[in-house]
């Protein structure tokens, strides 16, 4: 009998240590969805440092890479929400690989797209756009493509464009009309650029700076004045001279009125997309 | 007891103590580990997480992911990862339930990462004095030195070293007469650079001509003086820039002045009192910035001397990996 007692404990132990216990998975399992969801409480709270810290610990943690999806679309999300765009791409990006199924994948593709958006790479926007646009699996998604393409385009500065575009979305988009009215209330910058050519100080007349219009045509003026009346009076020499800082009061005029209407453009887009920012309830970059 | 009745016996015996751990584990997997604890699993899905709620005080979990050893493992990840600060909290979180020489190392190791010098050398300084690592963490002391550019206290900290540890003696004098090279021109001037047989033997044979020209670059650098490249610009304008290399400044300096000059001399013949004495003027106003001009050239081209000298000099230590500053062998 002491025999077989020595022999239970043996086995004991080997059953005990060697042999899997059926709930080991799933109580790992069941831990890594705890972790997801006190993950997104952080984020909900935006506490976005802590909320990218649990991510990491459940994707170290999730060998099978079951939470991969979820992992790197949110650590991709706070990251975008720190207005750390480029670690955002580098997870929406990773999260693709998880993508349950097309629609996920391509509002993945469409979070990359945003952030370049908002980070001004509207090139590489455009051209994430066309790599959508001609994959067949997102044919029915068209009017998402143009919506986001004319956003690019507002981000681009390019409202006529993006009016365009949202012209494609629907005939009434509130950002259509919008961006045409911008576009309307922009400066032509070759326009004031070639009537302060023919008169100076006009373009700056165009942008409404009556004063720095006013100088640039007092000194082109005067100067023009000058070298006439030295030419008039064989003052040769002096009348090239003066001829010289005509010409220099002449370009920076040109100049000048250039950087004004720039300027003034600047203003009015940073004006509407600080309204869009704080008004506009739809779908932003 | 006959043999089959005992094997019948011992048989379900077993099965039935497998059957009763398997239930017992079945159930505990079912409810997370918080549950046990907090009493709700929505109380470990609230702000405070899981964390708040573990089994062992301090964040630390008996097991499952918030384990020690997890805890660890997550730390040495993201130590791995370049993610210094994470991996500095998790360290520190295991390090309140656990006493690690090596994770406080590499605590250290992370804090001077990121750019905390003071708290990186505070912690080297502690493990020196009482750890398994203690000749590495003197190492890293001066490492951490020279890493925030404190070399004069790097010296300082070398010149009163009764002893230094015999495995990283030569490292540490390499770091000692290396930070010569790195420190500005106003410190040497109480500090003079070492000999040159000194700063040579401080460094491999292989490495030796490289640091040498390193040395004499040093000590005799090329600079320009900027008095010279005033005086020769007073003599004749143009001449200081030439001086510093500058040579279509040079060019331009010299027609400018001479032109104007030229017109002033005109005038005055002429009889053109007024605008004679509006080349004068400008004349004068060329002539000046000329001078000025050049003194500030010389500074440019001195200064220019110096980031060279530093960028050489660093992708020269980068490239045969000096000093470098992340341990592989602990992410291998």
């Amino acid at each position: 009998m002491k025999i077989s007692v020595s022999r239970f404990l043996y086995l004991f132990f080997i059953l005990v240590i060697v042999l899997p216990r059926p709930g080991n998975a799933q109580q790992i399992q069941n831990e890594l969805k705890l972790q997801l969801e006190y993950a997104r409480a952080l984020y909900t709270s935006q506490q976005y440092y802590d909320c990218i810290t649990e991510l990491k610990r459940l994707s170290f943690f999730d060998k099978e890479g079951k939470y991969g999806f979820d992992t790197n679309y949110l650590i991709g999300k706070c990251y975008k929400a720190g207005a750390k765009i480029s670690d955002a791409v580098k997870y929406f990006s990773l999260a693709q690989k998880y993508a349950p199924d097309d629609s996920i994948l391509f509002n993945l593709k469409i979070e990359v797209v945003r952030c370049n958006i908002l980070r001004r790479t509207n090139e590489q926007a455009f051209y994430l756009l066309g790599q959508i646009e001609s994959d067949f699996r997102f044919k029915e998604r068209v009017m998402d493509i143009h919506y986001w393409k004319a956003w690019n385009y507002i981000f681009w500065d390019k409202w006529d464009s993006a009016s365009v575009e949202f012209g494609r979305v629907s005939d009434n988009h509130p950002l259509k009309i919008l961006a045409m009215e911008i576009e309307k209330e922009k400066y032509s910058v070759s326009f004031a650029k070639v009537i302060s050519y023919i008169l100076p100080g006009f373009g700056q007349f165009y942008t409404g700076n009556y004063i720095s219009g006013i100088m640039s045509l007092g000194w082109t003026g005067l100067f023009c004045y000058l070298a006439l009346d030295a030419y008039a009076a064989d003052r040769i020499f002096d009348g090239f001279i003066m001829t010289g800082l005509f010409f220099r009061f002449h370009r920076g005029n040109t100049q000048n009125a250039e950087k004004f209407a720039v300027l003034k453009n600047k203003e009015i887009s940073n004006q509407a997309l600080n309204y869009l920012q704080n008004k506009f309830e739809g779908l932003k970059p | 007891m006959n043999r089959k009745r005992r094997v019948l016996f011992n048989s379900f015996f077993i099965i039935a103590i497998y059957l009763f751990l398997a239930i017992v584990n079945s159930i505990w997997a079912n409810c997370p580990a918080d549950k046990y604890v907090s009493g709700s699993i929505l109380d470990s899905v609230n702000i405070e997480g899981p964390l708040s709620t573990g089994i062992l005080s301090n964040g630390i979990h008996s097991n499952g992911i918030h384990s020690k050893e997890n805890v660890k493992k997550f730390a040495d990840f993201l130590f791995c990862q370049n993610d210094f600060l994470r991996a500095i909290e998790e360290y520190q979180k295991y390090l309140l339930n656990v006493s690690d020489d090596t994770v406080r190392f590499k605590v250290a190791l992370s804090l001077r990462m990121i750019g905390n010098y003071r708290k990186a050398e505070a912690m080297f300084i502690g493990l020196s004095e009482n750890s398994l690592l203690s000749e590495q963490a003197i190492l890293e002391i001066f490492k951490t030195r020279f890493f925030s550019k404190d070399y004069s206290g790097l010296r300082h900290l070398f010149q009163n070293s009764t002893e230094l540890p015999k495995k990283f003696s030569p490292e540490i004098k390499q770091l000692y007469y290396t930070s010569y090279l790195f420190d500005d021109e106003s410190l040497l001037e109480n500090e003079p650079l070492p000999l040159e047989e000194d700063f040579l033997s401080a460094f491999p044979a292989s490495e030796q001509p490289k640091m040498k020209e390193f040395f004499l670059r040093k000590r005799d650098p090329k600079y320009k003086s900027p008095f010279s490249a005033a005086l020769l610009s007073t003599i004749i304008p143009g001449a200081g820039k030439i001086y510093t290399r500058e040579y279509g400044d040079a060019i331009t300096a010299f027609i400018v002045t001479g032109l104007l000059g030229y017109f002033a001399v005109d005038n005055f013949h002429s009889k053109h009192d007024f605008r004679a004495g509006v080349f004068t003027g400008l004349g004068l106003f060329f002539y000046a910035g000329n001078i000025y001009g050049s003194a500030a050239s010389a500074q440019i081209y001195n200064a220019g001397i110096n980031y060279n000298f530093e960028h050489d000099l660093n992708v020269f230590l980068n490239a045969n990996n000096f000093f470098s500053s992340h341990y592989e062998n602990f992410c291998k």
